[in-house]
């Protein structure tokens, strides 16, 4: 079979986009010849995609999917269903417009997990059949009783207000606030400049742009990403459904989860609210998203309930270890050392200002004023730090349990990672100069994420605690508690 | 060199847990290469203060810095090659791979060898001239390499590591 022929508008669209850009954007220093040049190129394009798409071929053999292409380059991709992490299914602007939906098809793969090893686009009702037959063919039949359907009940209901906070306070805080930052930057220039001279020349226009950049467009692309979000899971398969524009489809297996994260942030904690992600294996998440959320900012209560009904995998009896004393000693000394660094940049800076201020006479005024900027912003980064500091001793905790470990790290922003020690790639313990002294160290593991490897990093930790967790995982491959066949199911 | 215990070795070249050392032979190999990134950074700054015009910035104050950083990188490019023989230790099992190594922080890197997707032996130029290799291994989470390796034991490790993967994947079979 074919796809669907609307797959050459999907394709030609971004292109001729960036085209009408290019032609827009030097239309003053080009002559007609560039037209002559430039206007043909979406024509030649169309004919190359209709012709890449007559020659491609689209089969489902018992064991495995098959791309064929005849073109000058000829490519036969074979995709084994046991090799296939995930199936997505989404619906973008031309999608809607044809009825059909887009099919990406991913496998295990650390190289280049973030890109779909194939994508195809059907006919609504040809790409829900073909999912449901990917899906049975990957989980087996029984996986996929209730198909990714619009009647199926969510685990959680989200609701706008929801999908509004999480779009907003969801950020990271840092991000968060130096938009809010720009936002207040922005106001007082407007207000002195209409305050000081009664007329508006444009000033703070920049610093609002930044804050709309920073902090505005990310949460709207949030909203609508996020939109509408439907989560359930069946046997052993957890459904995603969400989108305003475009909607998205994703499924995924149990045991392809390779981490859950339970996020907060500053602002998040101030609603008594946190969030779910999972670290999945093979997901190719085509937007903003770097690991799929399994369920919004929604009250601690409400997420420990969809935790359990949605991953008990991952829940165990976590006793939680807090850092060590000792480690208040190598906090402490990282903490002195920077305020010296920020002391020694701040008397920099503030040389520099004094001097660029006494060269300009025409200065008076509150413009005077900059030039305490470098030590206000020297005082505020001292105090940050010492508050960082003392913070990170008593937020970062370790649990470990037979088949589980978790780390609770973060300090403005936090999250509780569960990692299974079955998905662990490479353990290491790394100890610092002033570390070693007090027998302490750093855990950092890497797993498989769907953008490829990732690194996550334990607090302060005794060497020995630490040194259990990479015995662990040996442990449970040589007694075979480490079922192979599982984590590749 | 004064070695911490778990770094010490005994008459069979070993560590108490059995962890191997490297040949001297990767000393000359790191300090080619310091020299030449040191000649290239002597030639970047003498360029940078011949050629470009900076009249905003207190020039004798830079001076000041940039000699005081080449000294100090200097100091490091002499001194680091040796603490980093000193602390580099590999060992290899019938399971896993151990690698403890760093000069200012020290990194225990344990991979397992059921996790091992790849092995591949790399040579740069300046590791060539001396016959040293690298010991590429790549695990689905990411890579881990044992540096300076005489090129023979590169290749053994890595025709072991080979077998062992290979007979991992026919006992599943």
């Amino acid at each position: 079979m074919r796809c669907h022929p609307s797959i050459i508008l999907e394709t030609l669209f971004p292109a001729v986009l960036v085209l009408v850009f290019i032609i827009m954007a030097s239309v003053q220093a080009w002559s007609d010849l560039y037209f002559a040049i430039m206007a043909p190129i979406p024509v030649v394009l169309t004919m190359f995609l209709y012709w890449r798409w007559s020659k491609t071929w689209i089969s489902f053999t018992d064991e495995e999917v098959v791309v064929e292409r005849d073109t000058l380059f000829k490519m036969k991709k074979r995709i084994p269903y046991s090799k296939i992490a995930s199936v997505n299914v989404n619906r973008g602007l031309v999608n809607r417009l044809f009825g059909t939906s887009r099919i990406q098809i991913n496998i295990n793969s650390s190289i280049n997990a973030a890109i779909p090893e194939a994508v195809l686009s059907f006919r609504i009702d040809i790409a829900d059949s073909i999912r449901e037959f990917l899906a049975s063919r990957m989980y087996g039949d029984s996986a996929f009783t209730v198909s990714a359907d619009a009647d199926a009940e969510t685990v959680v209901s989200i609701d706008w207000k929801d999908v509004l906070l999480h779009s907003f306070f969801g950020q990271s805080s840092a991000q968060m606030l130096s938009g809010l930052f720009f936002l207040l930057y922005s106001v007082a220039q407007i207000y002195l400049a209409l305050s000081i001279t009664g007329v508006y020349g444009g000033e703070g226009l920049l610093s609002l742009f930044v804050f709309i950049g920073v902090t505005v467009i990310p949460s709207v692309v949030i909203l609508f990403h996020y939109a509408n979000l439907k989560v359930y899971r069946s046997g052993d398969t957890i459904y995603l459904q969400h989108g305003l524009i475009r909607t998205y489809r994703t499924s995924f297996k149990v045991t392809k989860i390779n981490a859950v994260r339970v996020r907060t942030t500053f602002f998040s904690r101030l609603m008594h609210r946190s969030f779910i992600e999972a670290e999945v294996v093979g997901l190719s998440s085509d937007s903003n998203s770097k690991r799929p959320i399994l369920c919004l900012m929604k009250d601690y209560a409400e997420i420990d309930r969809v935790f359990s009904e949605l991953v008990p995998e991952f829940l165990y009896d976590r006793e939680a270890i807090p850092q060590p004393t000792a480690s208040k000693r190598v906090l402490g000394v990282k903490c002195v050392l920077w305020l010296v660094l920020i002391g020694a940049a701040t008397y920099v800076s503030s040389l520099y200002a004094e001097r660029i201020l006494a060269s300009i006479p025409s200065i008076t005024g509150y413009e005077a004023l900059l030039g305490f900027t470098p030590l206000i912003v020297g005082a505020l980064l001292a105090l940050a730090t010492v508050l960082w500091s003392v913070r990170a001793y008593s937020t970062r905790t370790l649990s470990a349990g037979e088949e589980l470990f978790t780390f609770e790290i973060g300090v403005v922003d936090r999250q509780a990672v569960t990692i299974s020690y079955d998905k662990v790639q490479i353990a290491n313990v790394v100890r610092g100069p002033l570390a070693r002294r007090y027998g302490l160290g750093v855990s950092s593991v890497s797993l498989l994420s769907s953008l490829g490897g990732v690194k996550i990093q334990s607090g302060y930790f005794d060497v020995g605690e630490l040194n259990r967790i990479h015995e662990t995982v040996m442990d449970r491959i040589r007694t075979g508690k480490y079922d192979y066949r599982k984590a590749s199911r | 060199m004064r070695t911490s215990k778990e770094f010490e070795i005994n008459e069979k070249g070993v560590t108490a847990e059995g962890f191997k050392t490297l040949n001297r032979k990767c000393l000359s190999s790191m300090y080619l290469w310091n020299v030449i990134a040191m000649a290239v950074l002597l030639l970047s700054v003498f360029l940078i203060y011949r050629f470009i015009n900076m009249p905003w910035i207190d020039m004798d104050l830079l001076f000041t810095i940039t000699v005081a950083a080449l000294v100090l990188l200097a100091a490091y490019f002499v001194i680091g090659p040796m603490v980093f023989f000193a602390r580099y230790r590999y060992r290899m099992t019938d399971d896993r791979i151990d690698i403890l190594r760093g000069i200012f922080i020290i990194r225990h890197t344990v991979i397992p060898i059921e996790r091992v997707h790849q092995v591949e032996v790399s040579r740069g130029p300046i590791n060539n001239m001396f016959g040293l290799a690298n010991v590429n291994i790549t695990t689905a989470g990411g890579m881990a390499i044992i540096e300076y390796l005489e090129f023979p034991v590169a290749e053994e490790i890595s025709d072991r590591l080979n077998d062992i993967v290979v007979n991992i994947l026919k006992e599943r079979e």
